[in-house]
């Protein structure tokens, strides 16, 4: 298994956690 | 539709035909036919899992529930992108390096013979059934929009993609979803800009979410705990996770694609490539129905969005009701178009009262218009004797068919229908590889030239292809078209995750543990379902659980009994 595979590992529930913090504030901002 | 418009729907789709049937490279091989000998790029592997799930229930389901309630049912998809990491640290490396053909032949290699053939039976069924379902809910919504009959749109949508996965094998299934899903997801953005472009000048993007807002529309998290309800946080995120480790991880509709890869970290890259996209995509289709909302708030949307029970209504004995709902119905969207403008002129100006109380007059008159068209939504249900009847699904249809420009129109309806017939292609590619690897070559013919179950595999997609044809017919009575597809699987998919997990995280399990955990996985699951009323989300949890508890007790049982 590649390192570049592993970081996607880290990176995809951070990405995730980023989404869910776009999607509050688009329900916060325009509410 | 205009000539033009079918012009472009019939070119598109016989150019897709074509190209799928150019891809016959490798496909005179079984193991070319069926995995394109591992020879498929990430990115297209990885586009192929994403347009396989992207069907034309998706295209007019998920956009009419973005019109109905927003943003809301993205959090669906919460657990998808963790299952895709579990996979590619657990399942993928397990199936790519054990060189098979479909996950159920990995099983015989970890347990028996019985729990492989079981598995890929319930595949069979569960995935027959909702292709039936994937060819019939789009057909039905077409065959209205288009005022053609359901046989027609159904072998519109169904044929091209038999035809070409018949010839061209997993080939032609893969680089066809590559080019599908660039149409679609250019028309979905092209369709953001066109409507935009729609509205009065006074609206633009920041207005038209704030007019969403305004109404709720735009709430993606629901952190209430309530296993009864599927669009919440909890649900989408420990719900759809055992969803989408079965879904990804046991299906072999998703697996096969990722088996084409040219290696194990190429399979994990093509499934990454959906745990970062997917999420995004789905909210781009949700924006669509939205923004189809606030563009008809400035425009005059029919009462209810289904032209054939439209016109029954008007017709029918409760013609009187209806039409003088209709007359209240649009005199309230009168006042609220006049209450939207209003709030949107304030929003531009930024004046915080004036902000306020036009605020408050367009949530007062939309909760107005809201109320007369759920008692007209009502009034339909009773009068056509259907108790789930909905038109959300042909808001969309309706939609591109009334308001976009000619050639425009015609790229939507062919990205409509290829949506479907791509998702098609790749069920009917695995449902002949199960077939074939799994059942024929295991019991019927063991040994046998490569040539021989080519001819097999291809006489298998055809039938799959009719068998699908047939269901389509009696799954459109089945109502709700996004929980149809889903509802088939819920029932095995748990339990079937469960065996899986049994396999790789329980190392001293053994194939009769795990055949009797799958029989009472889906006993469980049926149970729950019929006497409790938890979202189906959450049966995937049941069962996956039950079937590992149970596997795990019975297996340690035998060995001890054994050693004595």
């Amino acid at each position: 298994m590649s390192r570049r595979i592993e970081t996607h590992y880290i990176l995809v529930p951070l990405v995730e956690v980023v989404v869910w913090a776009g999607l509050a504030w688009l329900a916060y901002s325009f509410r | 539709m205009h000539p033009i418009d079918w012009t472009i729907v019939v070119v598109v789709m016989a150019w897709i035909v074509y190209d799928g049937l150019k891809r016959t490279k490798d496909s005179h091989e079984i193991e070319g036919y069926f995995l394109a000998k591992r020879s498929i790029p990430w990115w297209a592997a990885g586009l192929s899992v994403m347009a396989t799930q992207l069907s034309a229930i998706t295209m007019v389901g998920t956009t009419g529930q973005g019109f109905n309630d927003g943003m809301r049912f993205i959090q669906f998809y919460y657990g998808l992108p963790i299952a895709m990491v579990v996979l590619c640290v657990t399942f993928v490396p397990f199936f790519y390096n054990a060189r098979v053909f479909t996950a159920y032949e990995w099983l015989e290699k970890r347990f028996d013979a019985k729990t492989r053939s079981l598995t890929s039976f319930l595949f069979l069924v569960s995935r027959g059934m909702s292709c039936g379902a994937i060819i019939s809910a789009p057909a039905v919504v077409l065959s209205i929009v288009f005022g053609l009959d359901v046989t027609s749109t159904a072998l519109l949508i169904g044929l091209p993609a038999i035809v070409y996965t018949i010839f061209g094998g997993v080939q032609a299934v893969t680089w066809t979803d590559v080019k599908i899903m660039t149409l679609i997801i250019g028309g979905l953005v092209a369709t953001v800009v066109a409507l935009l472009l729609g509205m009065p000048p006074e609206v633009g993007m920041s207005e038209a979410l704030h007019l969403a807002g305004a109404t709720g529309r735009l709430e993606g998290l629901d952190f209430r705990w309530n296993p009864n309800e599927t669009y919440s946080f909890w649900s989408g995120l420990i719900g759809g996770l055992f969803l989408m480790l079965s879904y990804f991880g046991c299906d072999q509709s998703q697996v096969q694609r990722y088996l084409t890869a040219k290696s194990v970290d190429g399979a994990r890259r093509s499934l990454l490539m959906s745990a970062y996209w997917k999420i995004p995509l789905q909210a781009l289709v949700l924006l669509v129905g939205i923004l189809v909302w606030v563009f008809y708030l400035f425009a005059t949307p029919p009462v209810i969005f289904d032209r054939a029970q439209d016109e029954k209504m008007r017709n029918g004995p409760r013609a009187a009701e209806y039409l003088a709902l209709e007359q209240t119905y649009q005199a309230a969207l009168a006042q609220r178009r006049a209450a939207a403008e209003g709030y949107a002129k304030a929003e531009a100006s930024g004046e915080e009262a004036a902000i306020a109380f036009s605020k408050a007059a367009f949530q007062s008159w939309e909760q107005e218009a809201r109320a007369i068209q759920q008692n007209v939504r009502a009034l339909v249900r009773d009068a056509a004797g259907d108790r789930s009847y909905t038109d959300v699904n042909y808001v969309f249809p309706t939609y591109i068919l009334t308001q976009l420009p000619i050639g425009f129109i015609g790229l939507m309806m062919v990205a409509i229908i290829l949506a479907a017939t791509d998702s098609i292609a790749a069920e009917l590619n695995s449902l002949s590889t199960a077939t074939v690897i799994d059942f024929y070559r295991r019991y019927v013919r063991t040994e046998a030239p490569d040539r021989h179950y080519l001819t097999v595999s291809k006489i298998a997609t055809a039938f799959w292809g009719v068998f699908a044809s047939l269901v389509a017919i009696w799954a459109a009575e089945l109502g709700s078209l996004i929980e149809v597809v889903n509802r088939f699987g819920s029932f095995f998919y748990g339990s079937i995750l469960g065996v899986f997990l049994l396999a790789v995280l329980w190392k001293r399990a053994n194939g009769h543990g795990a055949f009797v955990a799958l029989i009472v996985g889906m006993v469980t699951v049926a149970w729950v379902a019929t006497t409790t009323s938890i979202s189906f989300l959450w049966h995937n949890v049941v069962g996956a659980v039950a079937v590992f508890v149970v596997g795990a007790i019975v297996s340690e049982i035998l060995r001890s009994r054994r050693a004595a």
